[in-house]
C-alpha cells in the first residue's frame, strides 16, 4: 500500500470536519464525566489523538461516532479511576450539567437529571447515544462494542427504569402533555 | 451466549474498545436485517458532526422507536434533548480552535494517508 502526505486541502477538510463534530463531542463528553471542564479535556484529548490517528478512520462511515467512540474510550480507561479518586463517588457533580437551565429548573426538570444519573452507566449511555446524540442502534453498539440487540436492550430497560423513578405522576404529565400535540 | 464479534462500521486499530459492560446481553438475531438496512441508509448519507434536531433528517437516522414509539418515551426523549441542546448550542470554545489551527499548522503531524492502489 502506497502512502503519502496529506495535502493542505485534505488537512483543511478534516479541520473543518472536526470543528463541525465538537458541539456533539461536548455534550457527549459532559453526559459522560459530569464535569463541564473535564469534558473540554477529553474532548481536547479525543481531537488530537484523532488528527494524528486520522488514517484509521474509514472514509464514508461516520466521523462522529468515530470521535464518539475514541472519546469514549479515554474516558473509561483514564477518567473513571480519577473519578473514584476525587471526592464525588456517587456522581453527585454529575447531576450538575454544564448548561445553565434556560428557565428555572422545575420539579420534573430536576428529578429527571437525578433519574438520569441513576441508571446505571451502560444505560445511561445507550440512553444518551440514542435518545440524545442521535445515532443509530448500529453506530451506538460500535461506539460501547456491543451488538446492536444489546444496544436495543439497555435503551429499553433505561426507559422503563426511568419511567419508573419519575413515577406517575410524569407519567400523567406526559399523558396531558400528548392529548395537545 | 456466545458472543458475536460484529465487524465495526468503525473498525480500527486505534480504536480499542473498552466497554462499561454491567449488564450485558445478548443479541437479538432478529434485528440483524432490519439493522443492516438502516445502516446501508445511513451510509449514503454521512453525516459528520451534525447534531440531529427532531424536524431534520433522513428518517433512518433516528431508529429510536423505542423511545418514539410511547408517551413515556416521547417525554424522555424530550427531556433528554432540553438537557443536551443547550450545550450543543454553545459556541465552540476558542480553545478548540486554537487546538485545531495548531494541528492544521502541523504542530502535530498526520499520519500519511493511504494512497489509492494503482
Amino acid at each position: 500500500m502506497t502512502e503519502r502526505d496529506p495535502s493542505t486541502a485534505e488537512n483543511a477538510g478534516i479541520k473543518a470536519d472536526l470543528v463541525s463534530a465538537i458541539p456533539a463531542l461536548r455534550a457527549f463528553a459532559v453526559s459522560l464525566c459530569g464535569n463541564p471542564d473535564r469534558a473540554d479535556d477529553l474532548v481536547q484529548e479525543t481531537l488530537v489523538k484523532a488528527w494524528v490517528g486520522l488514517r484509521s478512520f474509514e472514509e464514508g462511515t461516520n466521523l462522529t461516532a468515530w470521535l464518539f467512540t475514541i472519546l469514549r474510550n479515554i474516558y473509561y480507561s483514564d477518567y473513571r479511576k480519577r473519578r473514584r479518586e476525587a471526592a464525588d463517588p456517587d456522581g453527585a457533580m454529575a447531576a450538575k450539567l454544564v448548561a445553565p437551565a434556560a428557565q428555572p429548573a422545575h420539579m420534573d426538570f430536576l428529578d429527571f437529571r437525578a433519574a438520569l444519573q441513576k441508571l446505571p452507566p451502560d444505560q445511561r449511555e445507550a440512553l444518551i447515544l440514542i435518545g440524545a446524540s442521535g445515532m443509530s442502534y448500529d453506530e451506538a453498539a460500535a461506539i460501547c462494542n456491543c451488538a446492536p440487540g444489546t444496544m436495543k436492550s439497555r435503551v429499553n430497560r433505561a426507559r422503563n427504569r426511568l419511567a419508573e423513578m419519575l413515577a406517575l405522576t410524569d407519567l400523567r404529565k406526559a399523558t396531558e402533555e400528548s392529548e395537545f400535540v | 451466549m456466545v458472543r458475536k464479534v460484529r465487524k465495526s462500521p468503525l473498525a480500527s486499530p486505534l480504536v480499542n474498545q473498552s466497554s462499561a459492560d454491567e449488564s450485558d446481553e445478548g443479541s437479538e438475531a432478529g434485528e440483524a436485517s432490519a439493522l443492516a438496512s438502516a445502516s446501508e441508509c445511513e451510509n449514503l448519507q454521512p453525516t459528520l458532526g451534525s447534531f440531529p434536531s427532531s424536524d431534520v433528517g433522513a428518517p433512518c437516522r433516528r431508529d429510536s422507536t423505542l423511545l418514539a414509539g410511547s408517551r413515556v418515551g416521547e417525554h424522555i426523549a424530550r427531556e433528554l434533548r432540553s438537557i443536551y441542546e443547550p450545550i450543543v448550542a454553545q459556541p465552540t470554545p476558542d480553545r478548540f480552535i486554537e487546538l485545531l489551527n495548531r494541528l492544521e499548522a502541523g504542530a502535530i503531524y498526520r499520519e500519511k494517508v493511504r494512497a489509492p492502489e494503482k
